[in-house]
């Protein structure tokens, strides 16, 4: 597993899941995958090391993507883990600044561009 | 002068002769009437009209009192007054026991000069008050809706002019009822209207949003096809995975149009169409369970399928499939990591099918709103899905004859039970289910 380019994507779709997971595996990522925010929590927090990036989708049941940046903030051990917002909401990029992620991209996403954030992201 | 009209304006009228006062007084009565006419034409409610027509009723001919009393069934109520001292404000007597219900039921102009002298008159009503004789008109002749009152404290036989210039304002009156009423009317159509079209735009916009997730997981496959493709990979082993996945993710978004489709019908008074025909439920929901197996397994999910013997009837198998599917995606959505098992049993001349999970369940405040359209709201909404499902297995349910009904608890998971006769009735299977 290449340690530097571990992702955790957190999306309640299966389908999109999937996908980003299988794209990513081709660029040479390792991704983890969570369904919902209290997924993604209980993942973070079995995980060593930890994942470079997340990609966190917001609408999802259980725990939503604005819960999730919250007890994301409020655990030391996950605040600096940066996370790129990837949801199909119209508000998307004011959610980003409130949520104050590190980048957002709007579904349908276009590969080149996901590959770029991340690349960026993991330089 | 007995046809003599009141003086509204008594201010310089001893210098003018007694023909010219009578014109005088005319003039001013209509210059009043009319400034009525006017105010009556802005005002759009009862309160106001009341307010409007009491005062001038008791202007216009000098009196002491005026009251404005409404028809409600079987009882005068007497709305509002402006008199010298307290009358019946807010009292409603019986139709047949007052004046002013007199007035209504015979349509006609009543003129009292003692009140105490006539039989008409609830003495013991008017004995705590100043009245002494009184004039009251219908509101509306052909079918009276009211009727306005004037009081006199001394003895006072009401003219003819009097009782003409209460008419006029009766009809003013009446106008200005009809006027507000067909007011109110539009105001309530055209809030119907608005909520139409609030409803329409929330549709087509979640309905834009929820696209988006299958198209995205469908663009998502496409463009990694053509990336593969474009490596020139020819027998890659990914590329038949990857186009069969695009493949489902093309058909989700399709059944995802359908019941798009299927809830506008049904919202336009529409008819979900039943293709009826003899199947065994237990097969057909084994079948269901197969397609689930996948996503089942992503989601940590063992799916459990309890059944003594097959349940055969005669329903719409792919309609009651797709109740099945929308049942288990939620189960598998909101119970990840925890069994969900499914239940059918035979019931006499029916069958009852479970799903149950053990999921986060379903919040008591949402529990009202789950089988409504869109009935996904609050902080789960969006959650994928249109938020269709529930709504559309309550409508193919209802059209079978049956009908769906849930226990949830939070944290502890939810169970669906839908009930079927194994027939489906004659009104359903002739596909005549309509929506409001």
């Amino acid at each position: 597993m290449n340690e530097l380019r571990t992702i955790l994507v957190v999306e309640d779709d299966s389908d999109i899941s999937e996908a980003v997971t299988a794209i990513l595996g081709d660029y040479g990522y390792s991704v983890h995958a969570a369904a919902n925010g209290q997924e993604a929590l209980d993942r973070l927090r079995t995980f060593n090391p930890l994942p470079r990036l997340i990609l966190l989708d917001l609408m999802m049941p259980v725990m939503d993507g604005w819960q999730f940046r919250a007890a994301q903030a409020a655990d030391p051990a996950l605040a600096a883990i940066p996370v790129v917002l990837v949801s199909a909401d119209v508000g998307v990029a004011q959610a980003a600044e409130q949520l104050a992620v590190a980048a957002w991209l709007r579904k349908p996403v276009d590969i080149r561009a996901l590959i770029a954030v991340l690349d960026r992201q993991l330089l | 002068m007995t046809d003599s009209v009141p003086q509204a304006s008594p201010s310089s009228d001893a210098a003018l002769s007694p023909p010219a006062r009578v014109v005088r007084a005319q003039l001013s009565a209509t210059e009043r009437l009319v400034q009525v006419a006017q105010e009556l034409s802005t005002v759009r409610e009862l309160r106001e009209i009341m307010s409007v027509v009491r005062d001038a009723a008791r202007e216009l001919t000098g009196a002491d009192g005026a009251t404005f009393v409404l028809r409600e069934g079987k009882n005068c109520f007497y709305a509002d007054e402006n008199a010298i001292a307290p009358l019946w404000k807010g009292r409603r007597f019986p139709i047949t026991g007052c004046i002013s219900g007199w007035v209504m039921l015979n349509k006609q102009a009543a003129v009292i000069e003692d009140i105490y002298a006539d039989p008409r008159i609830p003495h013991e009503a008017y004995r705590p008050t100043f009245v002494r004789s009184l004039a009251m008109v219908p509101i509306r002749t052909s079918s009276p809706v009211g009727a306005i009152g004037n009081y006199w404290a001394e003895p006072h036989l009401a003219t003819d002019g009097e009782v003409k210039l209460l008419r006029a304002l009766a009809d003013l009156t009446s106008v200005a009822l009809e006027n507000a009423q067909l007011y109110g009317q539009l105001q309530q159509r055209i809030g119907q209207a608005q909520d139409a079209v609030r409803t329409r735009e929330e549709f087509i916009s979640i309905a834009a949003h929820e696209l988006r997730t299958p198209l995205t997981a469908l663009l998502l496959q496409l463009q990694r096809l053509e990336g593969l493709s474009r490596q020139g990979a020819a027998h890659d082993e990914r590329l038949p995975e990857c186009a069969a996945r695009a493949t489902a993710g093309a058909q989700r978004l399709a059944a995802l149009i359908d019941g798009l489709l299927d809830a506008t019908q049904l919202s336009h008074g529409g008819i979900i169409q039943l293709k009826l025909e003899e199947f065994d439920l237990v097969e057909a929901a084994r079948d269901v369970l197969e397609r689930f197996a996948a996503a089942a397994r992503s989601a940590s999910c063992e799916l459990q399928l309890n059944a003594q013997s097959a349940v055969r009837g005669y329903w719409d198998r792919l309609r009651l499939e797709q109740v099945l599917t929308n049942l288990l995606s939620n189960a598998l959505k909101y119970g990840r990591g925890k069994p969900i098992r499914v239940t059918i049993e035979g019931r006499g001349e029916g069958v009852s099918v479970e799903v149950s999970d053990q999921g986060v369940g379903i919040a008591p405040d949402l529990a009202g709103k789950i089988f409504e359209r869109f009935g996904r709201v609050g902080p789960i909404a969006h959650s994928g899905g249109l938020g269709l499902g529930l709504y559309l297995a309550r409508e193919v349910l209802d059209a079978h004859g049956g009908s769906i009904r849930f226990w949830s608890k939070p944290n502890q998971g939810c169970t669906f039970t839908f009930d079927l006769p194994l027939r489906a009735s004659a009104k359903s299977s002739a596909a005549t289910h309509s929506v409001a």
